[in-house]
């Protein structure tokens, strides 16, 4: 019998970039300008660029250990007792960003749609999602995250429309907000990046060379950065600078601006096809938790840890809802997320070059 | 006077000149076939002579078989095999690489011991019983015929298709009380030999006292029972059976049913029908189109029409709105509600014609429909486009291919319109994750059942939603993981020729 969690290149391909896009994309452009004013689509492929460099070092490191995840690997390089501390700090980290991801979600759920549905109604909702899908193996999230893969072409299809009413004028002159700021502002897009971990977890579990895995990582890397500049390209066109400032979700009101024979407020279809996005970041969040969990703790099985998880997320959602607490809250993930998505794997990374250190024996990730 | 003797004992004389090449002619046939279980062997001993006959019991008459054969066998004790008048048109020397073709073509082949020839009878059996063809899946073009209740006769009509050596039918028993003959056929060459193993182990695991219709079979092997969409496929028809089965899946049909049960299958081998195949490629391809919108259509429109009345009014254009609100206006129900009213009374309306004659079926037909939704509407208690809605679901749920599939799409219609009645569009779209989700999680025999999207296939997308050139499907399936990849090698090798 086959390992039951083998996803394909292509299903990598996808798997990356669900996780990443998520609930964050439709604020980034509002988030970048703050910093970059009209030179906002040159930080973001800034930070695109910054990324494929990260997404290297993840590779050499997973080459190292070809046949093992993060968690394992922590181990290995550190040994038993920091390496499992390290993992707790990880399942610590994903809970988090999952609970920042329920919080800003409902957030906007409840802003734009539905205005008169308690708060945790809407929660219950994105958990049970969360739980249905994550308990499963990898082989069926990456299927999942495949179909998912098709409504982010819809704001790529979509969008354009506004090039009709644009003003190029917007962002010229190129460069007019100096690169002290554009670097500001590509460093605050990294939060938009954040999942590529994920690649150091599901890395094990794909069937590709090691050629074909820099492809692929590299793939979706180019899509991602594409995809933010290219919307906050529109954005920035369509909107003037001062707009800008007073738009928190300026994708969405780009898209509220639209009208089409049939459908008067494009934006409502297009919020819901934003849930979907938003559900599988989450769900790779909860995978992510509940594979550190079974790892610290051997005797439960996984999908116990999925409903743990998924509580731990809601109960912690449950204490957010006014919008100072979320800002401050999704700084605080950002920072946090520097540390894991950027630190921690780097320094392993540097670790294992200076003392040598390899993957030894059959120690493979084949828990689910 | 010596008696022939028609004992089924063997090798009580000694063996002469011509007995390894008896047995190396048995044992050809018989590698020929492999063991398929209707090729039957009759050791026969005549004054002396050891003699086999071959014959595959399913499309042979044994009834001919006796008369044409041993009758005259028995008759004439004084002459050899060759010489003895059996019924003389049926028979015929033949040569041993012909005496394949000759039993698949329902012939009997008599091997004897002294003789350079092999002969050949004919003793095709006559399938009688006329076979209708099936109410449930017409077709305008192609064959009429459908599978009956007998399972050699239907087991015949896959040989007559298929007349290939590689043809193969395992018999089950199952059912302690009923002992019904089941049989796995599939094609030796083609089909996942491992997938034919699973299915068989979970046949013989089966233990019920009883197995008498193909749904009881179904929800026994299959891989998830509660789930709400079928992953097995029915089909009353031979030549799609066949079709299905050089396409590498496996066919199961049980005595005394004219189903035959198709696995493993992916969710599109549901909106396939005989004739995308049979009409031309881009009718037959706009047709697949319409029956998968058609699905998508009864699955979420009463759900959207749901949740604009109730959630989104903004976004209907001015022009419409208009409309829109003068009919729902004076109904003094939420579009929930009216929304279950009419697809109750549909419903209804299909489970009381389903089993009527058709006479009473038509008056049904008239009564639910015309007047009931005449009348509904002018009592104020539904709205106008709500019956528009709710027909036009029907309707496309109907234009489904399978019966089955339709049945899950109109079931899950419900909690659809429920969650759109709840949270508007948001409703809609956890619903469709967890339908989506719960998509890729099945699986049929252990093949994905989501297979051409998910996990994506570029090679199978050509016969899912539209049905692309028959010479470019090329491949089969490829979830099957068949032995036999290709089918197809230069199917218009012509224009080459007339250029």
């Amino acid at each position: 019998m086959k390992n039951e969690n083998q996803m394909t290149k292509l299903q990598l391909v996808t798997f990356l970039i669900q996780t990443q896009i998520g609930v964050g994309f439709l604020s980034l452009p509002y988030g970048i300008h703050k910093f970059a004013k009209g030179d906002s689509w040159i930080s973001l492929l800034l930070t695109g660029l910054g990324m494929e460099v990260l997404a290297i070092f993840y590779l050499i490191l997973c080459n190292r250990f070809p046949k093992q995840h993060l968690f394992q690997i922590l181990q290995s390089i550190l040994g038993k007792v920091l390496g499992k501390c390290l993992t707790l700090f990880y399942a610590f980290y994903f809970l988090l960003t999952g609970s920042t991801i329920l919080i800003l979600f409902v957030y906007i759920i409840k802003k734009w749609m539905l205005i008169y549905t308690p708060y945790w109604v809407v929660l219950i909702l994105m958990c049970s999602i969360g739980i249905y899908i994550a308990v499963e193996n990898l082989k069926v999230i990456a299927r999942f995250y495949f179909i998912a893969t098709f409504v982010l072409f819809v704001f790529i299809l979509i969008v354009p429309i506004a090039f009709k009413d644009g003003n190029i004028h917007y962002i010229m002159p190129i460069g007019h907000s100096g690169i002290l700021n554009i670097i500001k502002g590509a460093s605050h897009a990294t939060f938009a990046w954040q999942g590529m971990e994920m690649f150091l977890i599901v890395s094990p579990f794909v069937m590709a060379t090691e050629k074909e895995r820099i492809k692929a990582v590299t793939l979706s890397n180019l899509f991602i950065t594409l995809f933010y500049s290219f919307l906050t390209f529109v954005c920035l066109i369509y909107f003037s600078n001062d707009e800008m400032m007073l738009i928190p979700e300026p994708v969405l009101y780009l898209l509220k601006s639209f009208t089409f024979k049939i459908i008067e407020r494009p934006d409502l279809i297009i919020i819901s096809l934003w849930i979907i996005l938003v559900g599988t970041s989450f769900i790779s969040y909860l995978y992510g938790a509940s594979l550190a969990g079974t790892f610290l703790i051997k005797k439960l099985n996984r999908k116990s840890f999925v409903y743990l998880s998924a509580i731990i997320c809601f109960t912690f959602a449950l204490f957010f809802y006014n919008q100072k607490a979320i800002e401050k809250l999704t700084q605080i993930t950002t920072y946090v997320g520097f540390i894991f998505l950027m630190a921690v794997p780097i320094s392993l990374l540097i670790i294992s070059l200076l003392f040598r250190k390899r993957q030894k024996g059959v120690f493979n990730a084949n828990n689910n | 006077m010596k008696r022939p003797s028609f004992n089924h004992e063997s090798n009580e004389q000694p063996s002469d000149i011509g007995n390894s090449a008896f047995e190396s002619r048995i044992e050809f046939i018989k590698n020929a076939f492999g063991d398929t279980g209707d090729l039957l062997m009759l050791p026969i001993l005549y004054q002396q002579e050891k003699g086999i006959l071959f014959y595959l019991e399913t499309i042979s008459d044994s009834e001919k078989i006796k008369e044409s054969i041993l009758v005259p066998l028995s008759k004439n004790p004084e002459l050899d095999f060759g010489e003895i008048p059996y019924t003389a048109e049926t028979k015929s020397k033949i040569m041993l690489e012909d005496t394949i073709n000759a039993l698949l073509q329902g012939n009997t082949i008599l091997i004897a011991q002294r003789e350079d020839y092999l002969f050949s009878f004919n003793t095709k059996k006559d399938l009688s019983r006329s076979p209708n063809e099936p109410d449930s899946e017409k077709t305008v073009r192609g064959s009429h015929f459908g599978f009956v209740e007998s399972l050699s006769t239907n087991i015949g009509f896959i040989r007559q298709g298929i007349e290939s050596k590689h043809l193969r039918i395992n018999y089950h028993r199952t059912g302690q009380y009923t002992n019904t003959q089941i049989a796995v056929i599939y094609m030796e060459s083609i089909a996942n030999l491992t997938l034919v193993k699973r299915l068989e182990k979970r046949l013989q695991t089966l233990s019920t006292d009883m197995t008498f219709s193909p749904g009881y079979l179904e929800e026994l092997i299959e891989d998830q029972p509660l789930s709400p969409f079928p992953h097995v496929l029915y089909t009353e028809r031979p030549d799609r059976a066949i079709a299905q089965l050089m396409e590498g899946r496996i066919v199961v049909m049980s005595e005394g049913s004219s189903d035959a049960l198709v696995l493993p299958v992916s969710f599109f081998s549901f909106f396939q029908t005989t004739d995308d195949y049979n009409s031309r490629i881009l009718t037959g391809s706009a047709f697949r189109l319409l029956r998968v919108a058609g699905f998508v259509l009864s699955l979420l429109l009463p759900a959207i029409y749901i949740a604009v009345i109730g959630f989104h009014f903004e976004i209907i254009p001015n022009e419409i709105l208009v409309l829109v609100k003068n009919s729902v206006e004076n109904i003094p129900f939420p579009p929930l509600i009216e929304a279950m009213i009419m697809a109750f009374t549909i419903e209804l309306i299909r489970e009381a014609g389903i089993r009527l004659p058709s006479p009473i079926g038509q008056t049904i037909g008239i009564v639910g429909g015309l007047i009931i939704g005449d009348a509904i509407v002018s009592a104020g208690l539904v709205s106008n486009i709500m019956v528009i809605v709710i027909a036009l679901t029907s309707i496309s749920s109907y234009s489904i291919a399978s019966y089955e599939m339709s049945n899950t799409v109109r079931l899950l219609t419900f909690p659809i319109m429920l969650s759109a009645a709840t949270f508007g569009f948001v409703g809609i779209i956890f619903s469709l994750m967890f339908i989506v989700g719960h998509l890729c999680k099945l699986e049929s025999l252990g093949t994905p059942y989501f297979t051409p999207v998910a996990p994506f296939n570029g090679q199978g997308m050509k016969d899912a939603i539209i049905r692309f050139p028959i010479w470019l499907l090329k491949f089969r399936p490829r979830e099957l993981l068949v032995k036999n990849k290709k089918r197809l090698y230069r199917p218009r090798r012509w224009e080459k020729n007339e250029k």
